[in-house]
């Protein structure tokens, strides 16, 4: 029999081919399964595109593969390094391996958008303050929002303060980014200017991206593969191309936007 | 009789929860002081905010306490021809009880509500989400800086509170009702001595501690909204107010055995 070959040395391990691989999630909020063994892989340098209803669970899913919450079953990789029931404080340096961009910003209250997008190369201890100063220029030049420097979360739009948190999610240049729709509630042209970003960001940095979505416009712009998150399950993963041509009963109600038969539920 | 049982069952079992969620604030606090980064640009902010801000507040609620305080025991002493005596009375009160209990009562109020609802507030706003997600530890950023100035301000607030007590009792004793001010000064000085002023500081201390942590956690485990955050703000101020009261008691007994009346005499 033949003997094994040795394995390489760590520096030299082969990165993984997953960024983030999740396998077999469980997660009960007030009485509800919410994931019911959800697995999920994304690869270095796609984006995915995840969809799927209202209330199915795809907030919870981000916030899971954030290390945010804590499945009750199941394990998450991200970058071959497992976080489930790994200690808050430990998971300092991978978080910083990518950014998150929130449903509706989450910028900080009480810093200016200058201040809210220098906040992680200051917590990441950059100096001088000339360097992080340019930097978040840079940043906010790039999804147009110089103009905007000293404004505070409350007195912008909806679109410019996923803008602002686009750029603060961007500013590390992290190895992948976690979009938590992005798009919701903003109308066309505004959207159409944040899938631009995205697409921008994820082409000049070779960034692995991961986007909570309901807009389908966005997933043709944007998507390398998509995930379609129905009651728990990944009920479908494919080509968008495939996505949209399916027949599969599922994802035709949700791409024709066919209200439910309520008598048949 | 069975659903008393359970129902006071379901009760036992919510309190044993929190004290062991305060439990673990607590031991978080202990880490991250021992390992956190310190902030001193938060803690100065916290420093403005818990003690310059509430000195007004504590001023006039500690002057109008041994005012009072001071006019009845004068009425009640006169009758035994021991007014002399008053400044004696209102200046121990002052120092052992009146003085922390009623400071950390309106510290509580003032300083507990705000830090409940402004970090509740962050928490369902998702922005404690986004301090995680850029790998900061939220009690880092968040509790330490406010229970460190909150340690340094309490016993500086309640010497306010007892000097302006005992000041406007002087006042109305001897300006109002013509006590001789040799008799009532040299009472005064007699009977209070450094243990009684660091009772007042040492119970002033915990209080502040008490208040910071009960605070905090409603603060972090604020959920549902404007609804939870409001709720917790009100919890956060009536409990911490009521564990100041239980604890002043069993603090007392402690100290008196540390510090036992007349020991310095």
């Amino acid at each position: 029999m033949a003997a094994l070959p040795e394995p390489p040395p760590a520096s030299r391990m082969p990165a993984p081919a997953a960024f983030i691989e999740a396998s077999g999630l469980v997660k009960r909020l007030g009485g509800l399964t919410v994931l019911d063994g959800t697995s999920i892989s994304l690869r270095v340098g796609e984006t995915l595109a995840v969809l799927g209803r209202s209330g199915d669970g795809k907030s919870v899913l981000l916030k899971h593969l954030a290390g945010l919450m804590t499945p009750d079953a199941g394990s998450v990789r991200i970058d071959g390094e497992e976080i489930v029931g790994v200690d808050e404080r430990r998971l300092g340096p991978v978080r910083r391996k990518f950014g998150l961009l929130f449903q509706n910003g989450a910028l900080f209250d009480s810093f200016n958008v200058e201040e809210n997008v220098a906040f992680p190369l200051v917590e990441q201890g950059l100096r001088p303050r000339e360097e992080v100063r340019k930097r978040v220029r840079a940043a906010l030049e790039g999804v147009g929002m110089i103009d905007h420097l000293l404004k505070m979360p409350i007195h912008l739009s909806g679109g410019q303060r996923k803008r602002v948190a686009l750029a603060r999610a961007i500013i590390t240049q992290p190895r992948c980014l976690l979009y938590d729709e992005p798009t919701a509630g903003l109308d066309p042209i505004a959207t159409a200017n944040i899938d631009r970003l995205i697409r921008g960001f994820q082409q000049s940095h070779q960034v692995t991206s991961l986007v909570i979505t309901h807009d389908l416009k966005s997933v043709e712009r944007i998507a390398d593969r998509v995930a379609f998150l129905r009651a728990g399950h990944i009920h479908y993963v494919g080509t968008p191309d495939a996505f949209f041509g399916s027949d599969d009963p599922i994802l035709r109600q949700f791409l024709d936007g066919r209200a439910d038969d309520i008598e048949a539920r | 009789m069975e659903g008393l049982i359970r129902n006071f069952g379901r009760w036992l079992l919510d309190r044993l929860a929190y004290l062991g969620q305060l439990a673990g604030l607590v031991n978080e606090i202990r880490i991250s002081m021992l390992r956190g980064r310190w902030r001193p640009r938060l803690l100065g902010e916290q420093l403005v905010a818990t003690g310059f801000g509430s000195q007004l507040v504590v001023i006039i609620t500690g002057a109008f306490v041994g005012a009072v305080f001071g006019f009845q025991i004068y009425a009640k002493f006169k009758g035994y021809a021991l007014e002399s005596a008053t400044g004696a009375m209102v200046s121990v009160a002052m120092c052992r009880e009146l003085g922390p209990v009623v400071t950390a009562l309106m510290v509580a109020g003032r300083v507990g509500s705000s830090m409940a609802a402004e970090i509740g507030t962050m928490k369902v706003t998702e922005q404690i989400d986004a301090l995680r997600a850029l790998g900061v530890h939220p009690v880092d950023y968040l509790v330490t800086p406010r229970l460190l100035a909150m340690m340094v301000s309490m016993p500086l607030l309640i010497a306010e509170s007892i000097a302006f007590g005992i000041l406007l009792s002087y006042l109305v004793v001897v300006g109002g009702f013509g006590v001789p001010v040799a008799y009532y000064r040299n009472h005064t000085l007699a009977s209070t001595n450094m243990e009684d002023v660091s009772i007042g500081m040492i119970k002033g201390f915990v209080f502040g501690i008490l208040i910071v942590i009960i605070s905090c956690h409603q603060g972090l485990h604020a959920k549902n909204g404007a609804v939870g955050v409001g709720r917790s703000t009100t919890e956060a101020m009536v409990v911490s107010a009521l564990w100041v009261l239980i604890v002043n008691f069993f603090l007392s007994l402690l100290l008196n055995i540390v510090f036992p009346y007349g020991s310095a005499a």
